[in-house]
Formats: structure tokens, C-alpha cells, sequence
């Protein structure tokens, strides 16, 4: 299924981090739909939100930090891939730590891949470019209309 | 089985991607491997031709020369492709290895299945070669700045 545009949620606390990650993706993708949260609760309640309307939207890919206030990333995901409904959202590790056993982990709990933050703003504008060519290429489970409000 | 000798580097970062194809018909083999020599991508590719070389190539390997990344096509002889994905995302050791479905089905029941069996992503494999070159650019592309799941120890 060929799609324009996708539907983002990113998990990030530091405003200044989320703010530049939107400009970077906004500069290649001006009309992508980006979806924030700042800490793991947060997203579950988007994520419960979305899943509960009559017609689900969930976001297409997640970008998740993993250092995050109250439910921490590294928790989030393993919690994530444990719901039914949701644990087909592909999620993208994007943080700061390098850390081999933080990126061993999150692949063992079902990321779909890990990116390390650039330090520059001109090489996250690239990695967004890049992010973005690869996964309007993917294709997505496509959202079904809830056929109860069970 | 094709397979490319391992390298000896020692530090990390600078070893190419290693990828496991699980692909059974050679001409999707062989137009793989064109597609991918458009571009200067540091990566070896082995070849299996069904689930019985894949794991055995698999095992045999993660210790010393870990995989980094496998792609897997859905229709293979013997055992299914789904249930190779399956396989591997039960094993201790294997679950770690991402892997990216390249297939001809585009139904959406395939794609589901797999994203709930723990598939990273899915893709068509596109009709003209033309396209196949535009989305391994574009895999590749995206697929170098990750992480590889494992250092060797």
C-alpha cells in the first residue's frame, strides 16, 4: 500500500529534543502527522485513545527515547509489545545511550530497530530523511473500523 | 549454501553488515544482489535457501560471526516462512536478529502476522527491477545508521 504520509508518535521528555526532531522530520515531510508524548503513561493513554475511537488510528511507527520520566522507555517497549492490539506498531529506539546491552535488550523485547541521537542538527535532518524513505516503503498493518466499542 | 568468508575485524563499527537471505527461488537471489551492487554498502550477504540451512547457518554462527540482519521471503519449501519467523523469535539466542519480511504477498493478513510474530517490517518485493533498486537504496540507506544487535564478543 503506497502511502505519503505517516502517523508518528515519539516518546521524547526533553522539549528541546522533541522540538528538534519535529523540525527534522518536518523539513523533508511538512504534512506528516506527529504525535508526542513525554513519558510511557502518556503514550499508553494516546495509544488506548486511539484504539478506542471508531476509527482506530493508530500511529504508524513510534520513536522512542528510552530515558524517560515514570515508565521508562526500556519499559514501555517491553509492556508495548505485550498488548495484542498494539504490539504490531513497529517502534524505533531513537536515544542517546550507545550502550550495548540497552541495544541488545531492546531488540530482544521486539524493536524494530535502534538509532543512536546525532549530536548535530544537520545529520538528524539526514537520518530523518532517511527514516522517513524507508518507512513509507514498509508496508503497515492498515487500521480496521471497530466493528464494536468493546 | 552461498557464504561469504567472515571478516576479521576486530572493532565493530567498522565490520560490514552481515545479512541472512532466506530466499529460495535464485533469480530473486541473484537480482537482489544486482540491486544491491548499485550501491557502495559495506555489507556481506550469505544465502539460504530454506529453514533448514538458515538455522543451521544461524546457529552455528551467533557466537563467533553474528548476524546483524536477515531478510526473509514468506514462501519457502519445507518449512513456511511464518513459521520460520516464529521460530527464530522463540529462540534465546536468534530473537535478537531483526527481521525484515521481502515477499511477494500483499495481504494484509501476511502483513499482520508478521508484525505479531515480532517481523521488525514487511516488504513487496516490487515487479521492475527498477523498483527493486530504489527500495534497497532506501532500505540500505536508513538500515546502515542503525545499530547491529549484537557485538561479538
Amino acid at each position: 500500500m503506497k502511502r505519503n504520509s505517516l502517523r508518528i508518535l515519539h516518546i521524547e521528555d526533553d522539549g528541546a529534543d522533541r522540538d528538534l526532531l519535529e523540525r527534522a522530520i518536518r523539513r523533508c515531510a511538512p504534512s506528516f502527522n506527529i504525535l508526542s508524548a513525554i513519558h510511557g503513561d502518556e503514550a499508553f493513554e494516546i495509544l488506548l485513545q486511539a484504539l478506542n475511537s471508531p476509527r482506530p488510528e493508530l500511529p504508524d511507527v513510534i520513536l522512542l527515547d528510552l530515558n524517560l520520566p515514570r515508565k521508562d522507555g526500556r519499559q514501555f517497549l517491553i509492556e508495548l509489545k505485550e498488548q495484542d492490539r498494539l504490539k504490531m506498531i513497529p517502534v524505533v529506539i531513537l536515544t542517546t545511550s550507545n550502550a550495548p546491552v540497552d541495544i541488545e535488550n531492546c531488540y530482544r523485547h521486539g524493536a524494530a530497530c535502534y538509532l543512536v541521537k546525532p549530536l548535530e542538527f544537520n545529520e538528524l535532518v539526514e537520518l530523518a530523511r532517511k527514516f522517513i524513505g524507508f518507512w513509507l516503503s514498509v508496508e503497515l498493518v492498515e487500521n480496521q473500523p471497530n466493528s464494536s466499542n468493546a | 549454501m552461498i557464504s561469504a568468508e567472515p571478516s576479521n575485524a576486530t572493532e565493530r563499527k567498522s565490520a560490514p553488515t552481515r545479512l541472512l537471505q532466506i530466499e529460495d527461488n535464485p533469480e530473486d537471489v541473484d537480482l537482489f544482489s544486482l540491486a544491491l551492487r548499485k550501491f557502495a554498502l559495506s555489507l556481506e550477504v550469505i544465502v539460504a535457501s530454506d529453514a533448514e540451512q538458515a538455522f543451521s547457518y544461524l546457529r552455528r554462527t551467533s557466537d563467533s560471526v553474528p548476524t546483524d540482519l536477515i531478510l526473509l521471503d514468506l514462501n519457502l519449501p519445507k518449512m513456511d516462512g511464518r513459521d520460520v519467523l516464529a521460530e527464530i523469535k522463540r529462540d534465546e539466542r536468534l530473537k535478537v536478529i531483526p527481521v525484515l519480511v521481502f515477499t511477494t504477498s500483499n495481504s494484509n493478513n501476511d502483513v499482520r502476522a508478521c508484525y505479531h510474530l515480532g517481523a521488525a517490517c514487511y516488504f513487496v518485493k516490487p515487479v521492475e527491477f527498477t523498483e527493486l533498486v530504489d527500495l534497497v537504496g532506501k532500505i540500505f540507506d536508513f538500515w546502515c545508521e542503525t545499530e547491529p544487535p549484537s557485538v561479538a564478543e
